[in-house]
């Protein structure tokens, strides 16, 4: 089918369906709408529209359906891998004013929202009973539940509580027919094939959830946060081993290396001690009666390992405190160099040493200082490359060098993305960590939902043509990858 | 040749001839399995633990490997699979577990399968062999296609290798026990579910509760005086009804009924909101789990069953039947096992049409 290249018809359509207030057009007002988190990748959008109503929503959908317009769907644009930049042919679908609390119920510890409630509001208006929804991306302040669906967020805590996969339990999404289907609600699992857990972490490439039913936990009554200080990276590593292999999972464990801990603490006075080598961040949570023996038993296991200082906040002020280093770790080290770029890899624990050394090995090979951020509980690796884009080269040289930590995130058995998403920043990578066929079979899934590829067109699948182009990345069993295809 | 190629070899053959093969284990979940025909594609030939590091908390097997070997390399480094997938009769491989997703009695508290699910290479319909996923906790990249596998019941291909999650396994244990009727039970235990206690499991059938409780000594102990309860044993006495739980061999799962009054009673297996209304059953036709969430009912009218579900926005199966999906997800779900078996190859319990028809 040809594009609809028509712009003023398809306006004019949207005119007719939506109130005027729900349509962007003129360039001033596209401009914010150009990219997400990912603000090196720009692009203006053809239109924007910003719907109310579920059966707004379903009209756009149809409406582009019929004239094969692309559709880029868009929550609160936090997303940092480029999965909401928007087509020059296309609408983006903004989700943003959908954005009311349903119900809270109590009964069933489950919250009913719109895709625009922010991540963070969810517990706000938990908390009167008690009850928060965990699953806390470091964008919670402004990041919304549509999107933490579309990209499968994580955050500090899912160690213990799990992604977003793991706490939502029902959803309502349209498909690119308008088509509205209810996967699960208030239940534990739903008949037939589980549509919702392939939702999770689709980057808005298989349809548009209008509606999320999230579980709500008890906060817990107890909770401790410890800092603790290494001489060598590698001992912060086994502390992290060893205190998982006695059979403790923390809330939170969240490691930093030496120029990220120097940065957030010129910025964050947090407390922070900066000839450290690197810090573990330790957050425990669980009832009175067991948290004082749960936080000698992990204050054993660091001192253990070599931990030179050990710092225990019992209050929630002082806990704020030792985490507001970490969670302005980002902004901090954004201080050290004009420009950052983050990356996202995950690899298996027990190769962190390995890996954090030949970043170094990198580093030096690109002439670009690199900060480390850690989910250290469970593997997930954010390095920050620093540059300067008004240098000339250096943002090549910062995209090419992430590129090759990506690779070797891989190649140590983890992957490229653990929480960001491929979006468009990703792709190249993608064919490093799947084969052809791999990517063959994403593509069919992807048709099987939407067969004219109009949902987030040219996002987080490559196509085997840019695989083949990128040429011998993806070499499995020592066989050459995409041997169908010429090399040039 | 090693047995993934012969089963590749086997899905090419029968997608040459027009031929229809069925995935089978140990053929733990026959009684509760919807019927399929098809020639036998055996997969515990491809036995065995591939990789498992405790203190990554992640283990990787052969689809073919038995459930009990899991559980006891597990037991080795005191971890264990929180999802605690049935063993029927016993048995069971890791590959079965998977792809029929079904969890244990902590679903609720601890997740359900496909939650602990990280990786799987498949052996799709088109005889390929695809990797998704991998041994790590957080993975984004791609569509999350091992965990669409969970509880596919092999609709989109033959599971040869699967990793999972795994944690700590519990200090402490113990059950605690209530008489009650099963308005107050499930009354009750929405109330303690707003609460911050270890619960790890709950049953309610005959006018009794028992609640699971796992923990540290410590957290378990505080939880055991909070609640009260009768007969607070420990986990020697009582470990035991929860494996019988999981594996349906406790009495409730018994048919009762030597001469059933109709011949249309079975066993349905509904999932509705925790909070829903209990119906009205007669002693011994009626049990709850997974904190009322989980709903066996021995009944003979499927109508009734699914109405009773569909008003409360839930779901019924009669275990051993075919599962009935809505008519706009049958046709999405189709699409799928089209795009990864267009010949229609591999027939699943789920009677999904592929590119041609089941039977």
């Amino acid at each position: 089918m040809e594009r609809a290249t028509d712009r003023g018809l398809i306006t004019g359509l949207l005119r007719a369906t939506l109130p005027e207030h729900c349509l962007i057009t003129d360039e001033a007002g596209l401009r914010p709408y150009e990219c997400d988190g990912l603000t090196a990748i720009r692009e203006q959008p053809w239109l924007v529209v910003l719907p109310e109503t579920e059966e707004q929503v379903v009209a756009v959908l149809r409406l582009c359906r019929r004239y094969n317009v692309p559709v880029v769907p868009r929550g609160a644009g936090t997303g940092l891998s480029g999965g909401a930049r928007p087509n020059a042919d296309g609408v983006v679908l903004g989700l943003s004013k959908m954005n009311r609390i349903l119900e809270i119920d109590t009964d069933n510890c489950t919250a009913r929202l719109q895709p625009g409630v922010r991540n963070l509001a969810i517990s706000e208006a938990a908390a009167e009973f008690g009850l928060y929804y965990a699953p806390d991306p470091s964008s919670q302040i402004a990041c919304s539940i549509g999107g933490n669906v579309a990209e499968n967020s994580g955050g500090v805590h899912c160690l213990k509580y799990g992604l977003t996969v793991h706490n939502v339990l029902g959803v309502r999404m349209l498909t690119i027919d308008g088509e509205i289907l209810e996967l699960g609600g208030a239940v534990y699992d739903t008949p037939g094939l589980d549509l919702l857990a392939v939702l999770c972490g689709s980057e808005g490439m298989l349809g548009v959830v209008t509606e999320v039913t999230v579980a709500l936990l008890p906060r817990p009554p107890e909770v401790i946060v410890m800092l603790t200080a290494f001489d060598d990276i590698a001992a912060a590593g086994d502390a992290v081993a060893q205190i998982i292999g006695q059979g403790i999972i923390p809330a939170g464990m969240e490691m930093m290396d030496q120029r990220a801990v120097q940065a957030a603490e010129q910025f964050a006075h947090a407390g922070y001690p900066e000839d450290a080598a690197a810090i573990l961040l330790i957050e425990l949570d669980g009832a009175s009666a067991e948290i004082g023996a749960l936080a000698d038993h992990v204050q054993r296991c660091a001192e253990a390992c070599g931990a030179y200082r050990i710092d225990v906040a019992t209050d929630p002020d002082a806990q704020a405190r030792m985490w507001k280093g970490r969670k302005s770790a980002f902004p901090a080290v954004g201080r050290l160099a004009p420009d950052y770029y983050c990356m996202d890899g995950t690899i298996p624990r027990h190769r962190l040493a390995e890996v954090l050394k030949r970043i170094d090995a990198l580093s030096e090979e690109y002439r670009l200082a690199v900060a480390n951020v850690f989910h250290a509980g469970d593997g997930n690796l954010h390095p920050l490359i620093l540059f300067d884009a008004n240098e000339p080269g250096q943002l090549q040289a910062a995209e090419e060098m992430g590129g090759r930590i990506l690779e070797l995130c891989v190649a140590v058995g983890g992957t490229i993305t653990g929480e960001h998403g491929v979006g468009i920043e990703k792709l190249n990578q993608m064919c490093v960590q799947f084969n052809a066929e791999e990517l063959e079979q994403f593509f069919r899934l992807k048709a099987a939902f939407d067969p004219d590829g109009l949902l987030n067109p040219g996002k987080g699948i490559p196509t085997l043509a840019r695989c083949g182009e990128l040429g011998g990345m993806h070499v499995r069993h020592g066989e050459m990858p995409f041997p169908e295809l010429e090399r040039f | 040749m090693d047995t993934g190629a012969q089963l590749a070899a086997a899905i090419a053959r029968a997608r040459e001839s027009g031929g229809s093969l069925v995935i089978g284990g140990m053929g733990s979940k026959s009684s509760i399995s919807p019927a399929v025909s098809g020639d036998l594609l055996v997969t515990t030939e491809m036995s065995g633990i591939v990789h498992y590091d405790p203190a990554e908390l992640v283990i990787t097997a052969q689809a073919g490997t038995p459930l009990r070997d899991l559980r006891l390399a597990l037991h080795q480094h005191d971890q264990t699979l929180l999802c605690d997938p049935p063993r029927f009769r016993g048995s069971g491989t890791v590959g079965g577990a998977v792809a029929a997703g079904l969890s244990g009695p902590g679903r609720p508290w601890h997740g359900a399968v496909r939650d602990a699910v990280l990786g799987v290479r498949l052996l799709n319909g088109r005889a390929e062999t695809l990797t998704f996923g991998g041994q790590v906790m957080k993975n984004v990249a791609g569509y999350d296609v091992s965990r669409l596998v969970a509880g596919a019941w092999g609709a989109l291909g033959v599971i040869l290798e699967v990793s999972l999650r795994v944690a700590p396994r519990w200090q402490a244990e113990q059950t605690v026990g209530f008489g009650m009727a099963a308005p107050e039970a499930v009354q009750f235990c929405r109330d303690i579910a707003r609460r911050y206690l270890p619960i790890s499991g709950t049953w309610w059938a005959d006018d009794r509760l028992y609640l699971r409780l796992s923990g540290s000594n410590a957290a378990v102990q505080s939880a055991v005086d909070e609640l009260g309860g009768e007969n607070a044993l420990d986990s020697s006495s009582w470990g035991e009804l929860w494996d019988e739980l999981r594996d349906h061999a406790h009495a409730f799962f018994k048919p009762r009924w030597e001469q059933p009054e109709s011949p249309n009673i079975k066993l349905w297996r509904i999932v509705v909101p925790a909070s829903a209304p209990v119906p009205q059953a007669g002693p011994g036709r009626l049990a709850l789990e997974w904190g009322g969430g989980l709903r066996w009912w021995w009944h003979d009218d499927a109508d009734e069953v699914h109405s009773y579900a569909r008003e409360h926005r839930g779901w019924a199966w009669a275990l051993g039947e075919p599962i009935a999906l809505d008519a706009a997800q049958r046709k999405l779900m189709s699409n799928i096992k089209a795009a990864f078996d267009p010949d229609g190859v591999l027939h699943s319990p789920l009677h999904l049409t592929g590119g041609s028809d089941e039977d």
